[in-house]
């Protein structure tokens, strides 16, 4: 939750001084610099998903049909993000972007708000606070009423770290690994998957 | 667009590579999320310049709550299925037995 606050933090002091200082943001040039920095963040994020190929031995101990759950929470996630097109004046691959974030609000909104628009970034920045923070809701109302294993799915990209703690705790530690790997799945997934949908259309 | 994935990838081959150790990472977590913080700021400085997009906050965090909520409903539900038609402690339990 300290991180949470931190970033909302850095995302506001951003905001104030955008709206003090409009003319910030004008120059094409700082929008190529920051592409650059972008890149060099996903080169350090490829840099940590590549390192972590190691973490997916784990992937042994509980059978590969653990893969089903990170396919299974990307798959409903993006169906149910493409439901919200029909009550939105948002384009499917608008809502599918959003969705796809899986609750990294950082680099989904970083992503977007680069390589698509501002707006939609600052969409996908609250969707993916907000679907962290429903996480930490529904995990223990699933973990109890539903099952173990279903309590990983609203965490999404999140399961590998901020919501792991809450995961073992309501839950038990096979389970815990699942959400881990299933965490770590999904995160590998966001930075391509939100490039990609944004150049198919 | 391309130069995003491009750095990706190369990081991806970089970091599976036996180069980088486990201390190397430590330090890289932390650079990342210093650079993460430095494109927040840039990502609300996006949002505070545009007065309409400042306007509209309402509707974009309207807009934000129905596709989360569609989008959390709609992996419990497909991962509830798959829990349904899968036993995935079957295999776990094997395992125990026969350690």
């Amino acid at each position: 939750m300290k991180m949470i606050s931190c970033i909302v933090a850095a995302v506001l002091a951003g905001i104030a001084l955008g709206w003090m200082l409009p003319s910030l943001m004008n120059p094409e040039v700082l929008d190529q610099v920051i592409t650059y920095v972008l890149a060099v963040m996903l080169f350090g994020v490829g840099i940590s998903i590549g390192y972590n190929r190691r973490e997916l031995v784990k992937i042994k101990a509980v059978g590969w049909r653990i893969i089903l759950v990170p396919v299974a929470i990307a798959g409903g996630s993006l169906l149910g993000a493409s439901i919200a097109s029909m009550f939105l004046d948002m384009s499917l691959k608008e809502v599918l972007v959003v969705g796809a974030g899986f609750g990294w609000y950082s680099l989904s909104s970083v992503l977007i708000t680069q390589l698509y628009s501002a707006e939609l970034g600052a969409i996908a920045f609250l969707a993916n606070v907000f679907r962290e923070l429903m996480a930490f809701v529904l995990i223990p109302f699933l973990a109890i009423h539903i099952g173990k294993i279903v309590a990983i799915a609203p965490g999404g990209a999140t399961t590998m770290d901020s919501t792991l703690p809450i995961i073992a705790k309501m839950t038990d530690t096979p389970t815990a690994m699942i959400a881990f790997v299933s965490g770590l799945i999904l995160t590998t997934m966001v930075p391509f998957l939100i490039p990609l949908l944004l150049a198919i259309y | 667009m391309e130069i995003v994935i491009i750095s990706l990838l190369a990081g991806c081959l970089l970091g599976a590579s036996n180069i980088i150790t486990e201390k190397w990472i430590g330090h890289l977590d932390k650079i990342v999320m210093a650079i993460v913080f430095v494109l927040l700021i840039a990502v609300g400085i996006g949002i505070g310049s545009n007065r309409e997009l400042i306007g509209n906050l309402t509707l974009l965090g309207y807009k934000a709550m129905v596709i989360a909520g569609l989008s959390t409903i709609g992996s419990v539900f497909a991962l509830w299925f798959v829990v349904l038609k899968v036993d995935f402690f079957q295999h776990h339990k094997k395992e125990e037995g026969q350690l």
